[in-house]
């Protein structure tokens, strides 16, 4: 009897124990989720040029404010466009840089192709503010292309039907030097052997 | 010693029918380094080749490098045989049948080589079926495969007379493979003045075409590098580099086998110091062009620094290359030529010795070609390094001893030095005269 209940109490505690670790782990998620919830959701802002043309350099800058209007300074902003390549489209890297006092970062730019390209700017959050991200399209008007297809480099008569011949001959001719000898093989194949010829003189001698 | 075409052919054929127990052991050792590549291919082939060194930057690694370096061994015994033929001289003849052997033995080496970089070896056939001719890679397969039939035509028919000759002296003798081999290749080579006089035609016209389908095989494949848009590999005079590198290496590999070829089959009488010595001097040649070009190439890019060659240049001056460039410099070039240039290491062994250096500053300089074209950074990254793994150093091993095993095989199927040629260009009287010399000598 005794010992049921040392053993019930037992299981009491480890059961106990339990509990209290869930609870404490629960607590610490609802307070970390209230404590997001509470942290100040920032606003970033793009800006550039309305258009430009492949092989311009362009600023892009954005401006990272809290709710109030107040700039947020030494923050990280990420610059990056969306590109479609193949089917496949994905974040190509412009840059990342700083905020100043007045939440202004800037990079410069190039466009590599016409078209509308989607610029996005994003921050990643801190202990503070939340992330943040802002996405504006930026017109590239038609222009000098930076990737152009040069008219093809012909050497005259230079073709794969002179390389075929060429290659062809050559062929023809390691056949032709076989197929002389094996012609003359052929031909001659019941002359006497020049050995035994050999052999015939040094007997008579 | 009285040397006519009896004790030559004596001499030859005998060599052909030793098969000493140095001989046995070693081809059972290249058998096993052979099996220990296939195995290690096999299992390169399961796991794909991710077992190797190479990676998404070093893409092309030893295997290039060695595909490379096995062009340019053929080449010399192309440029030997044929083109030594073409100009005429005679003292080619003992050494012509090994140059010939080596050619084809490095070229079915070679391509080995290129299945061996292949993931899918499968589907080799469908740069036959679906390559663009736009693409470098395609000119190298048919400038190989050309090249490899025409240099197997062109052995054949220089072997034709001694396979004859092995037929009717021997033919009751051999085994039973070799002699199916031997009756079967022969033909009915009778030397009847018709045959003799057909076979002579078609070698001229195999020499004539030979010799520019060989330096056009080793253009191409220095195109590959060259036609690429990569800064280190961005010269045009990568074709005659290649050319004249792959002399430099041949002719090197051919003064190793006909010096082990001499001390194995006892054909001193045969193969005299003026052999040896007029292919130092083809050596010297050939190594102090190669350092005339490598003057140009690292003077004029050297001092624009223009672009990415930079990166290349210094890299190879005091960077991560440079111990293999500075060896391929001093041990490669200077010190060959050195050896041939003094008057007392102008022996037998001073030629050898050189040929060898010559050879392993040729490996080296084909890696870094390879693998210190591909560490330029396209992108803002650190230069990638590349190590060969176990696997691939046994894979190459496996391949070396494949090549040596071919030589050795074809040197029991045919005389290694040709007899017909040795008649043809009077070079058995030339090699009396090199005895009644050196017995002058010795007297006093």
């Amino acid at each position: 009897m005794m010992s049921l209940l040392k053993k019930s109490s037992h299981n009491l505690r480890h059961m106990l124990g339990l509990i209290v670790l869930v609870t404490v782990l629960m607590g610490a998620m609802g307070w970390s989720a209230v404590a997001s919830a509470q942290q100040p959701v920032p606003s970033i802002n793009l800006g550039f040029v309305e258009s430009a043309i492949p092989g311009e350099t362009i600023t892009v800058s954005a401006y990272l404010t809290d709710p109030l209007g107040s700039p947020i300074y030494d923050a990280e902003i990420h610059f990056s466009y969306n590109v479609e390549f193949m089917n496949v489209s994905d974040a190509v890297d412009i840059g990342t840089a700083i905020t100043d006092d007045t939440g202004l970062a800037l990079v410069t730019w190039q466009p590599r192709s016409d078209g509308e390209n989607a610029i996005v700017a994003s921050f990643a959050g801190n202990d503070v503010f939340t992330e943040a991200i802002d996405t504006q399209t930026l017109e590239v008007l038609p222009g000098p292309q930076l990737y152009r297809e040069l008219p093809p480099y012909r050497i005259p008569g230079a073709n794969m039907w002179l390389t075929t011949g060429l290659i062809t001959t050559v062929w023809m001719i390691f056949i032709f030097s076989l197929a002389l000898v094996g012609w003359a093989n052929l031909k001659t194949r019941n002359a006497p052997h020049n050995s035994d010829a050999v052999k015939e003189g040094e007997s008579d001698a | 010693m009285p040397y006519t075409t009896e004790t030559l052919e004596r001499a030859t054929i005998e060599a052909m029918q030793r098969f000493s127990k140095r001989y046995i052991i070693t081809y059972l050792v290249l058998i096993g380094f052979v099996i220990a590549g296939a195995v290690a291919y096999v299992q390169q082939l399961q796991d794909g080749l991710y077992v190797t060194g190479m990676r998404d930057r070093i893409t092309w690694g030893l295997y290039i490098t060695m595909f490379v370096f096995f062009i340019g061994a053929s080449m010399g015994g192309t440029f030997v045989s044929a083109a030594l033929r073409l100009a005429d001289m005679g003292w080619r003849a003992p050494i012509s049948r090994g140059a010939e052997y080596i050619t084809v033995s490095a070229l079915l080496t070679a391509s080995l080589f290129i299945f061996a970089d292949m993931g899918h070896p499968e589907r080799a056939i469908n740069i036959m079926l679906f390559g663009r001719w736009e693409s470098p890679l395609v000119w190298d397969v048919y400038g190989l495969t050309t090249y490899l039939a025409g240099s197997m035509v062109y052995l054949y028919l220089a072997v034709l007379p001694d396979l004859a000759l092995v037929r009717d002296r021997i033919g009751d003798k051999l085994d039973p493979i070799r002699r199916l081999f031997v009756i079967m290749f022969s033909a009915s080579w009778t030397g009847h003045p018709r045959q003799v006089k057909a076979l002579d035609t078609s070698l001229k016209v195999m020499t004539v075409v030979i010799v520019p389908v060989a330096v056009m095989m080793h253009t191409v494949t220095s195109w590959i590098f060259g036609m690429t848009l990569r800064e280190p590999w961005d010269s045009p005079m990568f074709g005659i580099y290649f050319v004249v590198g792959a002399v430099y290496s041949g002719v090197g590999l051919i003064v190793v086998f006909m010096y082990i070829m001499r001390r194995a089959n006892k054909m001193e009488d045969f193969l005299t110091d003026r052999h040896f010595l007029n292919m130092g001097k083809l050596l010297a040649g050939a190594g102090g062009v190669m350092i005339f070009f490598q003057i140009s190439d690292l003077v004029t890019a050297g001092f624009k620094l223009k672009g990415d060659s930079a990166f290349n240049l210094y890299q190879l001056a005091d960077g991560d290359m440079a111990p293999i460039f500075w060896t391929y410099i001093w041990v490669g070039l200077m010190i060959p030529l050195a050896l041939m240039l003094l008057p007392w290491t102008r022996t037998i062994k001073g030629v050898l010795v050189a040929s060898i250096l010559a050879n392993v500053g040729m490996l080296l300089e084909r890696y870094f070609i390879v693998v210190g074209g591909l560490r330029l950074p396209l992108n803002p990254y650190e230069p990638p390094d590349y190590m060969p793994s176990i696997h691939e150093l046994t894979i190459v091993v496996g391949l070396c001893a494949l090549f040596v095993l071919l030589l050795m095989t074809m040197m029991k199927l045919a005389p290694a030095i040709s007899v017909q040629e040795m008649i043809e260009t009077g070079e058995i009287e030339a090699v009396q005269l090199d005895a009644k010399r050196e017995a002058q000598e010795a007297t006093a």
